[in-house]
C-alpha cells in the first residue's frame, strides 16, 4: 500500500480500515525533470493568472530582487507573493540547471527571516529543499506526460487551492518554467 | 420602497447576474430584484418596471443593482447580492475540483490540438479578431458573439474563403455537425438532410419539423443572418452549398433565411439547379414562387420542413402541402370554436426568424405589424417596452441582449411583460415562441405559465394566449411536458410557429 485510505470531511477514523502493515509513504521530492513540449501554449497561459484582478501581481518579475519584494504581499496565512514564489522555486528546482540554481542562490541569499508568515516561510524553505506538496507533484508527473485529462484535472485541483493560493502558485510555477526552459533551449546544441 | 446601487467598471457574466437576481427576489419582503449592466434598454427595462431612476449616473460598463420591496429588508438584499456576486453559493454545491478550462486560444490548442473547429463568445467588438486569429490558425469557427461590424464580418468571410475553412455567423446560436447538435439546439435524429441557415431559431425549427415527420439531419450550416446581404454576398451560403451538394452523405439540401438580396439569391438558384440533389429553398415571405426542376421553392419553415421530409422519404411533396392547407382549415375551425377576439395581437417572441414568419404570416392575415424588427422600416416601434396596434415584438434583438441574457434563457422579461400587454384593454391576442433544447432555459413553459395566469388575473378570458414549442420530446426540457403546462394555464398550444401565428391571426379576423 503506497496511500493512506481516502478521507472525507465528516467520517469517523476508527471505522476507517488502516493498513496492518507495508510502508505507508508520500515523497515530497521534486525529481528532476521538464514539461512535455505540446503544454508551453498552456504554461504561457498561467503566467498571466498573476494580473488577475483578485492577485494584482507581476506577471514578469524582471529580478530576483523584485521578486524578494513579493515576500508577504496580499492577506491570508499564505498571503499571494509568497505562493508565487512558492511556485516559481518549485519550477526552478523541477526544471534544474546551472542558471536555474544560480538564481535560486541569489534568492536564497536576498531572502530575510520573519518577513511573511511562518507557514509561507516553511513551505518556500522546503520548496528551495527541493520538496513540496501532493497537488504540485500531480502536476509536475502529469506535464511530464502526455495526457489532457491528467493535466486539466492537476491544474485544476492546484487552482482552486484556497481562495487566491493556487492562481497565485501556478503563476509564479509557470514564469520559473518559462525561465528554465528558456534557458535550457539556449544550452541545446 | 425600492433602492438602486451602481457598481462602476464592474462586469459579471449574465449568467450569474441571473441567478443572483433569482437568489434575491425569493428573500422574504422582496417584490422585485434585477442585477443588470448599464445599457440604455436595461435602463429602460428597470424603469419599466416601475424603478426610480432619476439622479443616477450610470455607463453600460456599470453594474445596476436594483431591489424593490419592504423597506426593512432593502439594505440586507443589497448586501446579499453583492456577496452573492462575490461568492457565488451555487459554486461550493458538491466542493468538487472542477478540471482547468484554458483561458486562451494558445492554451485550448495545446490541450486539443486535434480541434478543427472554434466557437467564439466574446464581446462582439473582439469576436472578429478571435476568429481572424483561428482562421489563421486553421480552425473553423462558429461565432456566437453578436455585434460584430460588419465590415469585420466581410474580412473574416474573405478569408474563410481564401483558407476553405467556413465561418458559421456571427450571431450563430445553432449548428449541426454531422448530427452533433452546438449552441442552442435540439436532440433530433441523424439523417440524410442538411440545411443551411441564418444561424438560430429557423434552423432549430425546420431541424425539429423534420424530426416531428421521423427525418434526421446531418449538418446545419448557420452563416448569419447578414450573409445573404448584397455587401457580403453570401460567401457563406455558397461555400455551405457547394460543400453539402457533394457530400455523398447529403441526399436533400434545405436553404431557410429571410428572402437575400436578388443577386444572392440567384447565384444560389443557379448553384443548386446544376447540383445532382434534390433542395428546398425556404426563404420566408420571400418572393420566388413555383418549383421548378428539383428545386422547391417554400416561404415558411414548417412547409420547407414538410417538403424536405417528403423528399427525403420519397414522398409525394403535392401530398405533404395539400397536408398543410387541410391543417390551416383546421386552424380556421379552431379559431371559430374558441371564439373570435378583438383587438390587437401582441407578439413576444425569442427567436429572430420565428418573429420574422410571424410577422409575415400575420400581415397577411390582418394588416401592418410594428415591431422592433419590422418587415418594413416605416412599421418600427418607437419605444421596443411600448406597444402600438398590432405588434410582435423580438426580444432577442441586440438592445435586449447586451448585458442581460437571451430571453431562450430568462424567460422573465416576458412573462413580465404578459402582464403589462393584459393591461391594455385593447389587447385580444398574445401569441409567443417557447424554444426549448440544450442551452435554452430549463423549464421555461413554467415561468411563462405563470405570467399568462398573473395576466388572466388582469384581463380575464377578454385575452386569449397562442404559443408554439420549438422542442423535442427527447430535448431536456421535454416539449410534451413543456406543451402540458402551458395547455394548463390556459394557452392555445400549436405544432409550429407557422400554425400559432396563423391560429393567432385568425382568432381576431374570425
Amino acid at each position: 500500500m503506497t496511500e493512506l485510505p481516502c478521507v472525507s470531511e465528516g467520517d469517523e477514523l476508527f471505522s476507517i480500515p488502516l493498513p496492518e502493515a507495508g510502508t505507508i509513504v508520500f515523497d515530497p521530492v521534486i525529481k528532476p525533470g521538464m514539461p512535455a513540449s505540446r503544454w508551453r501554449p498552456l504554461l504561457r497561459e498561467w503566467i498571466f493568472l498573476a494580473c488577475d484582478p483578485e492577485l494584482s501581481l507581476p506577471a514578469k518579475p524582471e529580478s530576483v530582487e523584485k521578486i524578494i519584494t513579493l515576500l508577504g504581499l496580499g492577506p491570508g496565512h499564505t498571503p499571494a507573493g509568497d505562493d508565487w514564489i512558492a511556485g516559481w522555486v518549485v519550477a526552478l528546482r523541477w526544471c534544474r540547471s546551472v542558471r536555474t540554481d544560480a538564481l535560486l542562490d541569489e534568492f536564497s541569499a536576498f531572502r530575510r527571516e520573519g518577513v511573511t508568515t511562518w507557514l509561507s516561510e516553511s513551505i518556500i524553505s522546503d520548496a528551495l529543499e527541493g520538496r513540496t506538496w501532493a497537488r504540485p507533484l500531480k502536476l509536475i508527473e502529469a506535464l511530464q506526460g502526455d495526457f489532457m485529462r491528467e493535466v486539466l484535472d492537476a491544474a485544476g485541483a492546484l487552482s482552486q487551492w484556497g481562495h487566491t493560493s493556487g492562481r497565485a502558485w501556478l503563476a509564479g510555477f509557470a514564469s520559473g518554467l518559462e525561465i528554465a526552459l528558456n534557458h535550457k533551449k539556449e544550452i541545446s546544441p | 420602497m425600492q433602492r438602486l446601487e451602481v457598481m462602476p467598471r464592474t462586469y459579471y457574466d449574465s449568467i450569474t447576474l441571473m441567478r443572483v437576481a433569482k437568489e434575491i427576489t425569493s428573500m422574504e419582503g422582496i417584490e422585485n430584484a434585477s442585477l443588470s449592466m448599464g445599457t440604455e434598454a436595461n435602463l429602460r427595462i428597470l424603469a419599466a418596471a416601475g424603478f426610480d431612476l432619476s439622479g443616477i449616473n450610470v455607463t453600460p460598463n456599470d453594474l445596476v443593482i436594483a431591489v424593490s420591496g419592504e423597506d426593512a429588508v432593502l439594505d440586507e438584499a443589497l448586501s446579499k447580492a453583492k456577496e452573492y456576486l462575490a461568492n457565488p453559493p451555487w459554486k461550493k454545491e458538491g466542493g468538487k475540483s472542477e478540471s482547468y478550462k484554458p483561458r486562451s486560444l494558445d492554451g485550448a490548442i495545446s490541450v486539443l490540438p486535434e480541434a478543427n473547429i472554434a466557437m467564439i463568445s466574446v464581446a462582439g467588438r473582439y469576436a472578429g479578431d478571435v476568429a481572424l486569429d483561428c482562421l489563421h490558425r486553421g480552425l473553423n469557427v462558429m461565432l456566437y458573439s453578436d455585434n460584430v461590424p460588419l465590415e469585420k464580418e466581410i474580412e473574416i468571410k474573405k478569408l474563410a474563403r481564401e483558407k476553405g475553412l467556413f465561418v458559421m455567423g456571427p450571431d450563430c446560436g445553432t449548428a449541426i455537425v454531422r448530427g452533433v447538435a452546438m449552441g442552442m439546439a435540439n436532440i433530433c435524429p441523424t439523417g440524410p438532410v442538411s440545411i443551411v441557415a441564418a444561424a438560430g431559431t429557423g434552423l432549430q425549427e425546420v431541424h425539429v419539423q423534420l424530426a416531428k415527420r421521423g427525418v434526421g439531419t446531418l449538418h446545419g450550416i448557420g452563416t448569419g443572418g447578414r450573409d445573404v446581404r448584397a455587401e457580403v454576398g453570401g460567401i457563406m451560403v455558397e461555400m455551405a452549398t457547394e460543400r453539402l451538394l457533394e457530400d455523398d452523405e447529403v441526399e436533400v439540401l434545405v436553404v431557410i433565411g429571410k428572402p437575400p438580396a436578388p443577386e444572392v439569391e440567384k447565384k444560389i438558384l443557379e448553384r443548386i439547379s446544376r447540383g445532382d440533389k434534390p433542395a428546398v429553398l425556404g426563404f420566408i415571405g420571400g418572393e420566388s414562387r413555383g418549383d421548378r426542376d428539383g428545386v422547391y421553392i417554400c416561404t415558411e419553415l414548417e412547409e420547407t420542413a414538410a417538403v424536405a421530409a417528403a423528399l427525403a422519404k420519397g414522398e409525394d411533396v403535392a401530398e405533404a402541402r395539400k397536408e398543410l392547407d387541410s391543417a390551416e382549415e383546421s386552424l380556421r375551425e379552431l379559431a371559430g370554436k374558441h371564439g373570435p377576439r378583438k383587438g390587437w395581437l401582441r407578439g413576444l417572441y425569442s427567436g429572430g426568424t420565428l418573429c420574422y414568419e410571424a410577422q409575415v404570416i400575420a400581415k397577411e392575415l390582418l394588416g401592418p405589424i410594428h415591431s422592433n424588427t419590422p418587415l418594413k422600416k416605416d412599421l418600427k416601434l418607437e419605444d421596443s417596452l411600448t406597444s402600438v396596434e398590432h405588434t410582435i415584438v423580438d426580444f432577442g434583438e441586440d438592445e435586449f441582449t447586451q448585458g442581460r441574457l437571451h430571453p431562450m434563457i430568462d424567460v422573465s422579461l416576458r412573462a413580465g411583460r404578459f402582464v403589462e400587454e393584459a393591461k391594455d384593454p385593447g389587447v385580444g391576442v398574445i401569441l409567443f415562441d417557447v424554444v426549448i433544447g440544450y442551452g435554452c432555459n430549463p423549464d421555461p413553459a413554467r415561468e411563462l405559465a405563470e405570467g399568462v395566469l398573473e395576466a388572466k388575473a388582469v384581463a380575464g378570458d377578454r385575452i386569449a394566449f397562442v404559443a408554439s414549442i420549438c422542442g423535442t420530446e427527447a430535448d431536456p426540457q421535454n416539449a410534451a411536458r413543456q406543451r402540458s403546462i402551458l395547455e394548463d394555464a390556459g394557452v392555445l398550444v400549436c405544432e409550429s410557429n407557422a400554425r400559432a401565428a396563423r391560429l393567432a391571426s385568425y382568432l381576431l379576423k374570425g
